[in-house]
This record gives C-alpha cells, sequence and structure tokens, in this order.
C-alpha cells in the first residue's frame, strides 16, 4: 500500500491543467471532469505528488540513459551526433472502444492500400478506370517502374502498415499519414514500454493494460510465414540503411527483439538468383527480408545507382520469389499527399464497403475545381508537396505571411499537379508532466498492424508523439523535437482476457548458443574496433613518458634519452626539425607543439582527436555486440575530445588528460574481457589488439634502439615505461639498464603480456577458434603466416640483435623488427582475405559445395 | 524500306578483377510498327551466369545476368539485323496545338492517351527545372501546332548548342548542358526532353542506332559509329513522331530504335553493379552497315570461343 503523500494534492494537478479551447481533450471534458478511464492515473499521481513524480521522471531518463537510447538528428549524424531519445512520463489511455474502433478502420485500409498496390503494381486498372489520377502513380517518383510485376499476381505488398492517428475536437479519429515502405518507430514503442512499466508499476498493474509480447510473437510469426516455399525456420534478416540513419537505435534493438541479424545492404550478396548472407564462416541462404532501408535503395543494378546501401540483384531474387520482402519494394509510392482524396472512392470500388476511417480533409490541386477552392482558402489549409520528400517543405497557411502566400499561390499555379492541400486540423491534446504540473500537448499517434488470416491486427499499444510546445499541427515530429510517450490500450472491463498467462506459460523456450555466423562486416570492425583501441593506448602512453621526462627531468641530460622514444609517433619531417633544435635540451616548444597536434589535430590520421572518433563510428556500427558499459565508455572518450575553442591545454591538463585516456582503454578492455562472450566476435577483437600491438611495439623498439644514443639508459628506461615493464625489470635485474635484458624482456619474454612473443601466442590461440581453422590445411596462407610470426620471435638471438655496429646501428635488430613487421603485416592481410573480403568467401562456398 | 546489320560491341577493362558483377542490357532492336527486328544475337565474355530475358516496363528487351568468376574485361557484343520503313506520316501544320495535346493527353481514357502521359512528368535525369521552363516558354504556346513547335525548338538547339564529346558525361544534368550549350545527343536529347515536360507534353527518350556515312570516296570503317539517342512526341491521333535535335530532323528510316523510355536512366544500354573492379574503361564500337554494301572486313568477329548467350529471336512478318 501507497502512504498518503503529507502535502496530498488531488486538485493541484488538475488544476494547473488548462487546455486550449475548440480541442478535444484527452483527460477532462468540457466541463473540466476528469474522463472516468482517466481518473486512476489522476488519483495515483495525486497521491504520488509532484515531487515523486520528478522522482520518477527522473528515473526514467536515467534508464534511457543507461539503455543508449538515441534518436539521431539528421544534420548533425555527419559527426556522429545522437540525441537521447525523449519520452513524456504520463502514458497516453487508448480506451477498448477506441482500440476495436480503430482496429477496425485500420484493417480496412490496410487491406485497402494492399490491394491498390498490387493493382499499381500489376494491371493497373485503378488509371484506367480514373478512379486514380494516372499522375499520382505515373509521375510518382516513388513509382519503381522496375518492381512492376515483380510479385506474383495474388501476392501480398503489405506485412507491417503504419498509420498516424489525430482526434477530432468531436472525438472522432483521423488518419493523417500512412507509412508503407519502411516505417519507424516500432522499436521505440516496445522501448518505451519497458520504461513506462518500469516508472509507474502499480498504475499499469491497476489498468488491465494489454502487453505488447503476444503482438511480438505474432510480428516473429507472421514474417516467418513469408520464407518461400513454407520453408521451416526460415532464415531471417533485418535491413537496415546502417549507422548514419535517424532510427539506427530502434532498428538495432528491433532486431535484437525480433531475433533476426541486424544487416547492411554490404553483408548481403546475390547469386544465382538467391540472397546470402555472407558471414565469416561462409553464406548462408537467406529466406525473408525485413527491411528498413527505402525502396529506392535497395538495388543498384535496376533502381537508384548511386546507391551504397542495397544489394544489386535483389529485384531478380524477388522476382524469382527465393526470398520474400517486407514489406514489397515501391510500397513508398502510396504515400503521396494526393492518396487521401481518392480513398473513399477507391474503398467502394474495390472493397465495396465505405472507408471506415476518414483521412483529414485533402484535396489535390491536380482537379481544377478542388485547386480552385485550395487557392480561395490558403490561409486557412495546410499546403503539402503531393510527392513529399526531406527537401520539400509543407505550408502551414495561418501562419503566413501575405507575400509568402502570394508566392505559394503563384507556384501552385505553375504546377498545381504537385500541390495538395490539407485542412488544418484541431487536434485532440493529452497532458504532459512539465515542471510539477499537467499541461496539455497536442498529440499523434502512430498504430501498427500486421497481417493475421486474412485481416490485419493492431499492436495493443504504437508511439504516442506529442508536439515540443504548445503549438498544433505541423509541429509534431522527433526530428523537431517533440517528444514520446507510451501508450496503454486498455483491455475490454468486461470482459476477462488473460493474454499473460498464454504468453508465459504455453512457449517453449529454445536454448541458443552465439552462432559462428557472424557478417564479415561485423567481423571487419571488430578487428578494427581492436586495432584502434589497441593504437590510442601505445600513443597515450608514449605521449605520457615524454611528458613526464620534459616535466621531471629537463634539469638533467638525462631526458634527452626521450627523443628516440618520442620520434616513435613523429614523422621524418618533425623528427628532423625536433633533432636539429634539441642540442643540449629538448626545443620545448616544439615538443609542445607536435604533443598538440598528436592529440588534437583533426587533419592528422594519428591524432588521438581523429583516433577516438573512428572508436566511436566503429563501436557504434557493432554496438549491439559491445555490452553497454563498454560503448559508453568509447563514446564517452570521443565526446572528451571533441573540438573545443581553446586548444592550449596547461601540462596538468594534458596530462590528466592522458591519464583519462588511459583509464577509459584500461575500462573497456576490463569490461570486454569481464563481460565479453567468447565468440568470433571477441576473437576479432583480440586478435585486432594483438596485431596493433605487436606492429606498434616492434615500430617502438626499432625507433628507441637501432640507432645507439649516447643516453641509452634513460632511452632503455623510457621504452620499458612506454610498456609497463619497469617493476618486472627492476625485479629481475636490480637497477642496471641493459639493452639486451629489455630486448629479452620485451620480445623474448613468453610470460610478459607486453611481449611480442605474448602477442603472438596469444594470436595463434584465437585464430585457432575460428570457424573452419581445424579443416584448414597447415599449408593454408593464413597458418602459414602465423608460424612465420611466430618463427620471427622465436628464432630470434638476443646476444646477436642486441649488438652495435661500427657506425653505430643495431643493424641485426632491425633486419629482426622488420622480418617480424612483415610478417605480421601478411597475417593482418590472410586474415582480411580469409574472413572479411567477399571475394575469398566466394571461393570457399564454392569449395563447401564439393566437399 | 531499309534493311541494317549492326554490330555493337561494347567492352570494359576494369583496373583490379572484378569478384562478381551482375548486369542488365537494353540491346535488342524494338519490333514495332515502322521496325522489325530480323535476328538478335547477344554474346557475352566471361561466361555468364542466370542469363534471363524479359520484358521491362515500357515493353523493351532487357537482358540480365550476372558473372561470378574473377575478370578484368568484359565483352558485350550484340549483332542484329533490322528492317525500318520510312515514315509515312503527314507532316502538315495542323498538327494538333500544344494546348489540344496537353488537354487531350489528360482528360481522355484512351490506353494511348495513358501511355503518353507517362512521358508528360519528371523523371530521374529530366526533372523540372524553372530556367528550362523559361528557355522553352515561347515554343509551346496553346495555339501553336505541337508537330511545328517541337522541330521549331529542335532548330533553335542544333542552331545554338555545339555537339562535343568532351564536354559532358552520363550524369550531366540538362541545367548544365543548359548553360554549357555543348554536349552529346543525349544532353540533347534530355534537355529537348525537360523543355517538353516542363510543358506538361508528353515526350519519350529513344536509344538506338543512326546509319552515318563515310567520307566521299571512302568506305565505311568498322566500329566508327555510336549508339544514338534522341527524341519522340505525341501527337494524339496521329502517333509518336521521332525528332532527332542532335542533327535537327525528323527521324524515317535512318534511324534503328533500340528502346524508350523517359530518359537514358530507363534504357541505358548496358547497366552493371560490380564488386571490386576499381576504376574502368569502356569502348563502345557500332558498326552499322546498310543492305547491299559489304560489311567493313575488320568488323569484331564473333565471340565464338567463349561462352554464347543466345538471344535469338524470329522475324515476326
Amino acid at each position: 500500500m501507497m502512504m498518503p503523500d503529507p502535502q496530498f494534492t488531488h486538485k493541484s494537478l488538475l488544476e494547473s491543467y488548462e487546455p486550449p479551447a475548440g480541442f478535444y481533450d484527452e483527460l477532462i471534458d468540457s466541463e473540466r471532469k476528469p474522463r472516468p478511464t482517466w481518473e486512476t492515473l489522476l488519483k495515483g499521481m495525486d497521491e504520488m505528488g509532484p515531487a515523486r513524480i520528478t522522482q520518477r521522471e527522473e528515473q526514467l531518463n536515467r534508464i534511457i540513459k543507461e539503455n543508449g537510447i538515441t534518436y539521431n538528428v539528421y544534420g548533425e549524424t555527419a559527426s556522429g551526433h545522437t540525441r537521447p531519445w525523449t519520452m513524456d512520463i504520463v502514458p497516453l489511455l487508448l480506451e477498448h472502444g477506441d482500440c476495436s474502433h480503430l482496429e477496425r478502420g485500420l484493417d480496412q485500409r490496410a487491406r485497402l492500400l494492399n490491394l491498390i498496390l498490387r493493382d499499381v503494381y500489376g494491371p493497373q486498372h485503378l488509371l484506367k478506370r480514373k478512379l486514380l489520377p494516372a499522375m499520382l502513380i505515373l509521375g510518382n517518383p516513388r513509382f519503381l517502374r522496375p518492381c512492376h510485376n515483380v510479385l506474383p499476381a495474388n501476392h501480398r505488398h503489405v506485412h507491417l502498415f503504419a498509420a498516424d492517428l489525430a482526434r477530432a475536437p468531436s472525438g472522432d479519429w483521423w488518419v493523417v499519414n500512412d507509412r508503407l515502405d519502411a516505417a519507424s518507430g516500432l522499436g521505440y514503442s516496445f522501448e518505451n514500454r519497458i520504461i513506462s512499466t518500469r516508472v509507474f508499476p502499480e498504475l499499469f498493474h491497476q489498468y488491465g493494460v494489454k502487453r505488447l509480447q503476444p503482438f511480438l510473437a505474432q510480428l516473429n510469426r507472421s514474417f516467418e510465414k513469408l520464407a518461400p516455399h513454407g520453408k521451416a525456420e526460415p532464415k531471417i534478416v533485418f535491413l537496415t540503411p546502417g549507422p548514419a540513419n535517424e532510427t539506427y537505435f530502434e532498428q538495432s534493438y528491433l532486431a535484437r527483439l525480433l531475433g533476426y541479424p541486424l544487416v547492411e545492404g554490404a553483408d548481403l550478396t546475390v547469386r544465382n538468383n538467391c540472397v546470402f548472407l555472407k558471414t565469416i564462416a561462409g553464406m548462408e541462404q537467406i529466406d525473408v527480408i525485413v527491411r528498413r532501408l527505402d525502396s529506392e535503395y535497395l538495388d543498384p543494378l535496376e533502381l537508384r545507382s548511386d546507391s551504397l546501401l542495397g544489394v544489386p540483384g535483389l529485384l531478380g531474387a524477388l522476382r524469382e520469389q527465393t526470398v520474400a520482402m517486407v514489406n514489397a519494394p515501391g510500397s513508398g509510392v502510396l504515400e503521396t499527399s494526393a492518396l487521401p482524396a481518392f480513398l473513399p472512392t477507391i474503398c467502394k470500388n474495390l472493397l465495396g464497403e465505405e472507408l471506415i476511417l476518414p483521412s483529414v480533409a485533402s484535396w489535390w490541386c491536380g482537379q481544377p475545381v478542388e485547386c480552385r477552392y485550395v487557392l480561395e482558402n490558403l490561409e486557412k489549409l495546410i499546403i503539402k508537396p503531393t510527392f513529399p520528400s526531406r527537401q520539400k517543405p509543407n505550408y502551414h497557411g495561418p501562419s503566413m505571411s501575405r507575400v509568402e502566400i502570394e508566392a505559394l499561390r503563384a507556384a501552385i499555379k505553375r504546377a498545381p499537379e504537385y500541390f495538395c492541400a490539407q485542412e488544418t486540423v484541431a487536434q485532440a491534446t493529452t497532458p504532459v508532466f512539465k515542471e510539477d504540473g499537467l499541461s496539455p500537448r497536442h498529440w499523434l499517434f502512430r498504430s501498427y498492424l500486421i497481417p493475421r488470416d486474412g485481416r490485419f491486427v493492431m499492436m495493443p499499444g504504437g508511439l504516442a508523439r506529442i508536439s515540443k510546445g504548445n503549438e498544433a499541427m505541423g509541429g509534431i515530429s522527433m526530428q523537431a523535437g517533440g517528444e514520446s510517450k507510451d501508450t496503454w490500450a486498455l483491455t475490454n472491463p468486461d470482459t476477462i482476457e488473460d493474454e499473460t498467462a498464454t504468453l508465459q506459460g504455453n512457449e517453449a523456450l529454445v536454448l541458443k548458443r552465439d552462432t559462428q555466423n557472424v557478417p564479415s562486416r561485423v567481423a571487419d570492425n571488430m578487428y578494427w574496433l581492436g586495432r584502434n583501441v589497441e593504437r590510442a593506448d601505445a600513443q597515450a602512453r608514449i605521449l605520457r613518458v615524454v611528458l613526464n621526462s620534459i616535466s621531471e627531468e629537463y634539469g638533467s641530460n638525462y631526458h634527452l634519452g626521450l627523443i628516440p622514444i618520442f620520434n616513435a609517433v613523429l614523422d621524418e619531417k618533425q623528427e628532423k626539425a625536433l633533432a636539429a633544435a634539441s642540442k643540449e635540451r629538448v626545443d620545448l616548444k616544439l615538443a609542445n607543439d607536435y604533443i598538440e597536434h598528436l592529440i588534437h589535430d583533426l587533419d592528422s590520421e594519428h591524432s588521438l582527436t581523429v583516433s577516438f572518433e573512428r572508436l566511436r563510428r566503429l563501436s557504434t556500427s557493432v554496438k549491439e555486440r559491445l555490452s553497454l558499459d563498454a560503448w559508453t565508455i568509447l563514446s564517452k572518450l570521443a565526446e572528451d575530445f571533441e573540438p573545443k575553442a581553446e586548444y592550449i591545454y596547461a601540462e596538468v591538463a594534458r596530462r590528466e588528460h592522458i591519464d583519462r585516456i588511459l583509464e577509459s582503454v584500461a575500462g573497456f578492455c576490463g569490461l570486454v574481457y569481464e563481460n565479453m562472450t567468447r565468440g568470433p566476435g571477441w576473437a576479432f577483437l583480440e586478435i585486432g589488439r594483438r596485431i596493433e600491438r605487436c606492429l606498434g611495439l616492434a615500430h617502438l623498439i626499432q625507433s628507441a634502439l637501432v640507432e645507439s644514443n649516447s643516453h641509452e639508459e634513460s632511452t632503455l628506461n623510457k621504452l620499458l615505461d612506454c610498456s609497463d615493464t619497469i617493476l618486472t625489470y627492476r625485479q629481475r635485474y636490480l637497477s642496471s639498464m641493459r639493452c639486451d635484458a629489455v630486448l629479452d624482456l620485451l620480445i623474448r619474454d613468453e610470460s610478459n603480456p607486453r611481449s611480442l612473443a605474448f602477442q603472438v601466442e596469444e594470436l595463434i590461440k584465437h585464430t585457432a577458434h575460428l570457424p573452419h581453422q581445424r579443416s584448414l590445411r597447415p599449408d593454408e596462407p593464413i597458418n602459414r603466416s602465423i608460424i612465420g610470426l611466430q618463427a620471427s620471435v622465436r628464432l630470434l638471438d638476443i646476444s646477436i640483435i642486441s649488438k652495435v655496429d661500427a657506425n653505430g646501428r643495431r643493424t641485426e635488430l632491425e633486419n629482426a623488427l622488420s622480418a617480424f613487421t612483415a610478417n605480421a603485416f601478411y597475417f593482418s592481410d590472410c586474415l582480411s582475405t580469409r574472413y572479411f573480403s567477399v571475394l575469398h568467401i566466394d571461393t570457399r562456398a564454392e569449395e563447401a559445395d564439393t566437399l | 524500306m531499309a534493311t541494317y546489320s549492326i554490330v555493337h560491341r561494347t567492352t570494359y577493362t576494369y583496373l583490379n578483377s572484378v569478384a562478381v558483377s551482375h548486369h542488365s542490357a537494353h540491346l535488342r532492336p524494338l519490333d514495332n510498327e515502322r521496325q522489325q527486328c530480323h535476328r538478335f544475337d547477344l554474346e557475352v565474355s566471361p561466361r555468364v551466369e542466370n542469363f534471363a530475358e524479359r520484358k521491362d516496363f515500357f515493353g523493351n528487351t532487357m537482358h540480365q545476368f550476372s558473372i561470378q568468376e574473377s575478370h578484368r574485361e568484359l565483352i558485350v557484343d550484340s549483332r542484329s539485323e533490322v528492317t525500318v520503313e520510312p515514315l509515312q506520316i503527314e507532316l502538315g501544320d495542323f498538327s494538333p496545338t500544344c494546348g489540344q495535346v496537353r488537354e487531350q493527353v489528360r482528360k481522355e481514357t484512351a490506353p494511348e492517351m495513358l501511355r503518353a502521359l507517362e512521358f508528360c512528368y519528371s523523371s530521374p535525369q529530366v526533372p523540372y527545372v524553372h530556367i528550362v521552363e523559361e528557355f522553352a516558354e515561347e515554343f509551346f504556346k496553346d495555339d501553336q501546332p505541337f508537330l511545328k513547335a517541337a522541330m521549331e525548338l529542335s532548330a533553335h538547339l542544333y542552331k545554338t548548342f555545339t555537339f562535343d564529346p568532351r564536354a559532358t558525361d552520363v550524369t550531366t544534368p540538362v541545367e548544365a548542358f543548359l548553360e554549357l550549350r555543348r554536349g552529346v545527343c543525349q544532353d540533347f536529347a534530355h534537355l529537348m526532353l525537360a523543355c517538353l515536360r516542363a510543358h506538361g507534353l508528353p515526350g519519350a527518350y529513344v536509344s538506338g542506332y543512326i546509319l552515318t556515312q563515310p567520307p566521299p570516296g571512302q568506305a565505311r570503317l568498322a566500329g566508327a559509329d555510336a549508339s544514338h539517342a534522341w527524341v519522340s512526341i505525341f501527337l494524339p491521333g496521329q502517333g509518336w513522331v521521332d525528332i532527332d535535335p542532335t542533327n535537327n530532323l525528323i527521324c524515317s528510316d535512318q534511324h534503328v530504335t533500340v528502346a524508350r523510355g523517359r530518359d537514358y536512366s530507363d534504357v541505358s544500354l548496358v547497366r552493371g553493379a560490380v564488386t571490386g573492379g576499381g576504376s574502368h574503361d569502356i569502348m563502345i564500337e557500332v558498326t552499322m552497315t546498310p543492305e547491299g554494301e559489304a560489311i567493313p572486313v575488320d568488323v569484331p568477329a564473333p565471340l565464338t570461343e567463349t561462352f554464347i548467350a543466345q538471344a535469338q529471336s524470329q522475324s515476326q512478318g
């Protein structure tokens, strides 16, 4: 039982609630009385009081942050910016009566739109009979001619239908938009539900809110049924446009909920008119593609040839019916703003029924009478382009100036067919929790439907979106900064529905292990993630040693031993300049400039800032495979290094910065080590780190020791410091610094986790666990390369490589290190042709056939 | 009536090897009221897989195939024999006016009107461009006979624009051509279409071949011709009439039609999506020889030693 709040304020929440006149309000009626459905919610919130609701709100925001729920904002994504998802704490309540009315209406609408698509991409009777103006299809940039007749005559085009709904002042419903091509938001609505049940558990239970889980199961089943030839346990993938898309987060979330691999176009390939997923274990045939990629980009061979996101030959595979697609390609043709004006007539003709759910009143200016009406009423209407696109704006008549109206009038007169008008709708309001009270916002509700037994069933819930401020229609867009809400569809109070029992009791769970079938692209990204993490770490270590030496040893000659170490991160020009300027002392100004560049230079491939940006991109593209904490560490690292106005750092601040980098990298590696499943993803990440450490350390040793110098003891010391092995050395050799002892520790000692030998042993271990390794012949390139790498360490004679010749050089060391480096690169190449590139996978798939 | 033998070879040379490629081709000359393709062979090297022939949305013959073996060179070789009859349409000033055409294609329900309407709207390479609309303003007044107006525009393009194979490429937008005033047949065709459509008039893009005459006293050279492109306009009641703005003439029996679409992107001769390959060079050799004249001796020989994907078709008449 909840304790009554001492400051019980039943009235205050409602008292300050002032919905604008002329709109339907969900919470209160025209006499300001709470509607019966909302009483429980209002009472519950009043009992909690604003202070506790605010606490719950904070909890809500914390969950969003912790779960990494984001939304990409176009124009900002280039630099990788995401905005946290925004959700209001008060759910939208949908009464049972509303739900069943909407479901009837939307089922009819989905069936109707499916028939229209079938006709448009088939015989086109609607155009011939002039039920649909030909221009709306033939002049429509989203009518994709290569998709004509792609599906056999009686196939379904619509497998997932979404509609945006609003409520009129009368309380009746309107359809504002139809979404057919690649509707977004489904993932967010599941996520919102999880959050709302966590922040308002008591209220959720008091209302009989319909569960979403059964719908998810239906979604799975309906996609599985699409598999060609009724194949059992079909392979389904979720096709995404990639991390730059505005809703990438929810795509990866939804893919995980559904249990399908999230793939990009480049992960798929068409062979013999069948679609395959390229994985590190070979090619896997795909039966169903659930796509969020817009139709236009699906196949560069037949559709937009500049698409880098699609799969060449995909339409051919669809034509041959070796694969099914949700939704059929080209469905976006019906997202024209002009369609609603013609739906009532088409509905009567195709279904023999009246349209149940009206659209917002619309006019297409391609018809003379309608056009005249629109031109006479411009200042009252919303004017939309007939074929919407991101570049073309909507015009909101009531808020336009005279001059703007006249310009618009001229534009419409010039090309009337390209304009539509829509009534400005008095969209209903619903309460949101803002600053200790409830305040009204206009809202829009996106509903999702899927086919089941010949009709469409509605998701018991959906995505409610609310306007940013108090402004009406047109202002509701997640791009423009609107918020979302969970939608609670309430069960019929007169009947007992208990869907939870059937769900939890009856469905047997299949125990699963990670498959070997990681897409090649993911393996590639993991490998590079590993390499970049290690590269940043190594560079930060060297910079720390340089900074320490400058601040602590600058008084004596001893610090000159840092130059060969510093050289490891400098280019040839910088190296020469530094040597020339640093005779008695290291030139501080130059050194500081270089350090600054190595940390912040946006134009340098080698700067830490650029590395972190690369890390953020890579980690985002494999985010669903990293633990959230691990991903968070990397994305924070990139944020810390975002270009700032002032680049001048005090020495202390710099060192702190470097320390923080090293801590973060250690944190990341620790989390990966503790939390990541030991599948192929982990193996590639580790291989990447080990290879990079091989290359980095070999380069550092080469830079430090090939040319002997007069401050070698200092250099050796710093070399050990960079590799974090000073303590080990001291334990073994007390304090004298000797080149041969250092080389043994850094090259040959297999027990030192920072030695070359240790990296090689790790590489051997991880490589052995990669797919197909066991069946590989010993003379396969990848196996030969790793044996070569091992030999180039094991066969070294420390006494020979530590010798200095007459010219003051360790030529043998130089040769040994360059042989080792060449072997490491060769191994990396073998790995990449074997597991990452298309080429190799092809031949391997053919080999597999003959086995 | 004229009969031609046409050899059309496209050779792609890639810098790096191509792992896998998918292609589509519009190479088979159309059969229509004035034109018959008696024989057509399509040969490809290297070996192709999944060879398929189908009709595209516009009724053109389309071939699709993929190459799944690593290769550095792709040769697509098509050979056809085509008979074309001269245009027998009355070309007087009494063709319908621009105003009538605009109204008829939008109002009437006859199937050919619906087909014509398709070609009144923007398409990927012929978008609506305001300056193009203004450029063509004076030609397409309501009371102007449509054919006469179109010929005047063609003459204007011919006079004020220069044929220049180096000025543009296949992706040059119409407004850039309008600015440059130099380009190839494809640019002339796209600009003329943009003018027609900006004024609500139906115009189709035609790809095909044109008979060229060797310089006086010289023999026809093998591979010296190129593929060509022009425009087709719709005259209600009379049908489609082809106009070649690059040469400023009405097409008769010296033009052979391969495919018709809204613009180049609908009917590109050979299109491909390749994995790997790096940069590439394309060489196109077309030899069009009228019946009765000897085919030049150095026309490339058929690809007999490679896999041949044959797409022969029988003459209907």
